[in-house]
């Protein structure tokens, strides 16, 4: 026991120094375990956070196209690209009087890859007559990529573009090589001789003035790591370094690395990857850069915002010649490559070609549509394509004529401390697309969204539903039908009285139907609301599309009924489109950031109104045009244009609307005050002169129905209303329904008006 | 080389050479009538208003007169290539051509048969039907009306 004792007492320090050991390498396996799996878990998952890209139409070019060439223009401009007489590269166009030359940029649409392409496009009086490429006239149709119109974000807003290893310039690589890391196709992660070099530098200097970590490191400190300085989280990442070499090909990590690394700034949001910085800085394409853009970027690395090459424009310069000098050293360039680019500018474009959110009311409709399909976390973080249906061009134009408009209204009405408000919407009336959408003066307010939030009094408005409920009781009215304008009282039982009265305050006794609807007649369109039923036009208002509660009163009659501009929208598209209800719709597809289809939103239509009933009613709305509220439109607008629509104004000019469509657009616009002060406008005098403002600022086709079986054409006396002869001065043509209806008739007036007709006739 | 005043015919050989060639030009008059006709029959096209037009209003008599839209070739060749994969029940895609078609020349009524036809295809009688209905309130000539009404009236012999 006693010659024991010693052995034992010499033996157990050993033991529990292997014990120790062993629990060390205990722990150092289990930490390296949880390190792999985190290494691997985030590089084998969703890597980033990818904002959802909001995409709008995209142009598409075709033989016979209605297209303006300035407006075309426009849409090359906003897309960046540049004017070029060579036409040397994707994104340059070249104008002329009737042709557009234009190198469009390759893009993945939902159809595929389309190639970069020299396009050569003849457009005479807004119509496209021909595309040529390489000489030759080619049917079909060429898109040009759609203009991205924002993202929807997380709360950290980062911006980033992806690109595949294969597609990154050679340049970039060889620049990022000899800059960062010169072996890291050799080493293992870490470079014990670039750390021993860069201590050895830093205690010659005396502080630190050289960093010895690979590109590896520089990811795994980004992507996994926190900005913390410390031995710990270095051994940390010397660890996850070695793991990350070990699991996966220094392609795959230099790829992470190029689209990873933070390269710039934009208001609040941080711009990520080189392919992002490359059309924030130069505005074009990564593939697209030339030697000396794609050193500048790599010089910016180390301090976007210290090397910002638009604020310290010296400072960039000199260390991008500093990144040209190391890849010549390395020789990836050769000595003449380096003297020539480096006497070259920066080239960076002069503000960031980067907006974060151009139109921020048309983003908020489609967030809300998609949110009745996608989480809200997998918009902001999926990397979701969102193809919507916004035109530029269109959006631009109204942009414009409403900022003119609003202007010189706001001039006008100079005493009045409150700015005018608007609110508006503008949708294709085949399909029900939403095209443009404004929900502020200022397009770029990202708040309150009166196109879709406001909820204003709509006024007459609302008359067309009364009239299309009396039209399609076709035994008993026509649009020649005389209904009374005459006063009247209605007595409530709690005593309260309603009697609603003219615009002009005058009475018209009896007048027929279509100059009621034509010059909005409040007494007729009240008179005949309360003869067909109350029941029944709040039942015609809900087969037009309008879901909201609606008023119970018979004030409802006179628009005593609030309702957003997109409500509107709904209810003068059904009437718009011959009595179909089609829902608005902003989206078209939806693509994983791989672009594959997710999700389509396609055309859907429902018949609610008679094809003969919805005739007859657009065909009195054009009179409104021609001769009713609606006439001064024609001031702006080419007389050629065939349209239909209805003003609305509210009880002191607190609200001024017009609704109002051609063969392709419907319009609906708002006027007011956010307090509900009057504006002094009617729907005549303000909102109609931005909606003719616009439709007279695109190519478009005039309103022009098929007219259903069953209404024939007839001729009556413009003052009468009374059956006459087509050949008599004051006769015009009206569709009625039905073939047996017989109307009250009257000869010409008189000889002399049919020789005057005659001569006018001869004369014209 | 034949000299023409070197053949000569039989008088049985003239006699069916002019009853020939009476038979030809009796068909050409018959085809220019129709052609006539037809061109007569059929319904003005549409213009489109320039943003710089300065043309008067329509007149008086053609306010109400059905007009052709406009439709670009290109969306003939879209509802030709949606037929092909039609046949080849590739209804998805199919549907996707016919509403880029859609979008260029939203008032051809044809269109909507043809999406019309593939509801019906893939068992959505509902949407077949009402896209049918949108094919008869567009057609622009007896003949797209009388396909209108023929595809809706199979539609509910086939979806009662």
């Amino acid at each position: 026991m006693a010659k024991r004792t010693p052995e034992k007492t010499a033996r157990r320090p050993n033991r529990w120094f292997l014990k120790l050991c062993l629990a060390t390498l205990m722990l150092v396996i289990g930490w390296t375990i949880y390190l792999d799996a985190q290494v691997r878990f985030k590089f084998e998952g969703k890597r980033w956070s990818l904002p959802a890209q909001v995409l709008a139409r995209p142009l598409e070019l075709y033989e016979g196209q209605a297209l303006n060439l300035d407006n075309f223009e426009q849409e090359l401009l906003l897309l960046e690209y540049a004017k070029d007489v060579r036409l040397a590269r994707p994104g340059t166009y070249l104008k002329s009087t009737n042709t557009m030359r234009v190198f469009r940029r390759a893009h993945d649409t939902v159809d595929g890859r389309q190639n970069a392409l020299l396009l050569d496009v003849r457009i005479e009086g807004d119509v496209v007559q021909a595309i040529r490429v390489d000489g030759q006239v080619v049917q079909g149709i060429f898109t040009i990529e759609p203009f991205k119109i924002g993202g929807i974000y997380p709360r950290s807003k980062e911006e980033r573009q992806l690109v595949a290893y294969d597609d990154v310039p050679a340049g970039l690589i060889s620049a990022l090589l000899a800059t960062e890391d010169r072996h890291f196709f050799e080493h293992y992660g870490i470079s014990p001789t670039s750390i021993a070099r860069a201590m050895l530098a830093n205690v010659k200097a005396g502080k630190v003035v050289q960093g010895g970590s690979t590109i590896t490191q520089q990811l795994v400190k980004n992507f996994y790591l926190t900005r913390e300085r410390s031995i710990a989280r270095k051994l940390n990442e010397a660890a996850m370094s070695l793991l990350l070499e070990f699991h996966y090909s220094k392609e795959d990590i230099l790829e992470t690395y190029i689209n990873d690394i933070y390269l710039g700034q934009s208001g609040s949001t941080a711009i990520h990857g080189f392919a992002m910085a490359s059309r924030f800085y130069f505005a074009k394409d990564l593939q697209d850069l030339q030697l000396q853009e794609l050193s500048l970027l790599v010089a910016i690395l180390k301090g976007p915002s210290y090397y910002d090459p638009r604020r310290r424009p010296a400072r960039a310069l000199e260390r991008r010649n500093l990144v040209l000098r190391l890849m010549n050293e390395d020789n990836w360039i050769t000595k003449s490559q380096l003297e020539l680019t480096q006497t070259l500018s920066l080239g960076v474009t002069p503000k960031p070609s980067f907006q974060s959110n151009k139109y921020p009311a048309f983003i908020d409709l489609v967030r809300r549509q998609l949110s009745r399909d996608y989480k809200d976390e997998d918009l902001s973080s999926d990397g979701l394509k969102i193809y919507t249906t916004l035109d530029p061009q269109l959006q631009r134009n109204l942009e414009q004529v409403v900022a003119k408009e609003i202007k010189q209204l706001d001039r006008v009405r100079q005493n009045r401390a409150e700015p005018l408000q608007t609110g508006a919407i503008v949708t294709a009336v085949g399909t029900g697309e939403i095209l443009a959408i404004l929900g502020d003066r200022d397009p770029r307010y990202q708040g309150f969204n009166r196109a879709l939030d406001a909820e204003r009094a709509v006024g007459s408005l609302i008359k067309p539903a009364i009239y299309l409920t009396a039209l399609e009781q076709s035994n008993r009215y026509h649009l020649p039908s005389a209904i009374s304008d005459a006063p009247f009282v209605i007595e409530f039982e709690n005593g309260e009285r309603w009697s609603p009265s003219n615009f002009d305050d005058e009475s018209h006794g009896d007048v027929a139907l279509v100059e009621a609807l034509a010059r909005s007649y409040n007494i007729a369109a009240a008179r005949l609301g309360l003869e067909l039923g109350l029941e029944n036009v709040k039942d015609m208002l809900r087969r037009l599309g309008v879901t909201q509660e609606l008023n119970p009163y018979p004030s409802l009659l006179l628009g005593a009924q609030a309702m957003t501009p997109i409500e509107v929208a709904k209810f003068y598209q059904t009437i718009a489109s011959n009595g179909f209800n089609m829902p608005l719709r902003a989206i078209r597809e939806v693509a994983d950031h791989s672009g594959k289809l997710l999700s389509r939103y396609g055309f859907e239509v429902k018949q609610v109104i008679s094809p003969q009933a919805s005739y007859l009613l657009q065909s009195a709305m054009q009179e409104t045009m021609r001769n009713g509220t609606g006439k001064s439109a024609y001031r702006i607008m080419p007389k050629q244009l065939v349209t239909a629509g209805k003003t609305g104004t509210t009880n002191d000019y607190r609200d001024s609307w017009f609704a109002g469509f051609s063969g392709d657009y419907l319009g609906v616009f708002w006027l007011g005050n956010d307090n509900n002060q009057p504006t002094g406008l009617t729907g005549g005098s303000g909102a109609l002169r931005l909606w003719s403002g616009f439709m007279a600022s695109v190519p478009q086709y005039p309103l022009a129905p098929p007219r259903p079986s069953g209404v024939s054409v007839r001729w009556f006396d413009q003052s009468t209303w009374k059956e006459t002869s087509e050949n008599c001065s004051n006769a015009q043509p009206l569709p009625i329904w039905g073939d047996n209806v017989v109307f009250e008739t009257q000869s010409c007036s008189s000889t002399s008006n049919t020789i005057k007709s005659w001569i006018r006739s001869w004369l014209d | 080389m034949v000299r023409l005043d070197a053949v000569r015919l039989r008088p049985s050989e003239l006699l069916n050479e002019f009853s020939f060639s009476v038979s030809m030009l009796s068909r050409t008059v018959v085809l220019v009538a129709v052609s006539f006709l037809v061109a007569c029959s059929a319904a003005p096209k549409q213009e489109l208003v320039a943003k710089r037009s300065d043309a008067k209003a329509p007149e008086k008599n053609e306010r109400y007169e059905t007009k052709e839209p406009s439709v670009p070739n290109v969306v003939m060749s879209l509802i030709e290539q949606a037929k092909t994969l039609t046949s080849e029940q590739r209804f998805d895609r199919a549907i996707q051509l016919l509403e880029r078609a859609q979008r260029i020349a939203p008032n051809y009524s044809r269109i909507y048969l043809n999406l019309g036809r593939i509801y019906s295809e893939q068992g959505e009688p509902e949407a077949a039907r009402q896209m049918f209905h949108r094919a008869e309130s567009l057609a622009v000539n007896e003949q797209e009306r009388r396909e209108a009404r023929r595809a809706l009236s199979n539609e509910r012999v086939l979806w009662p």
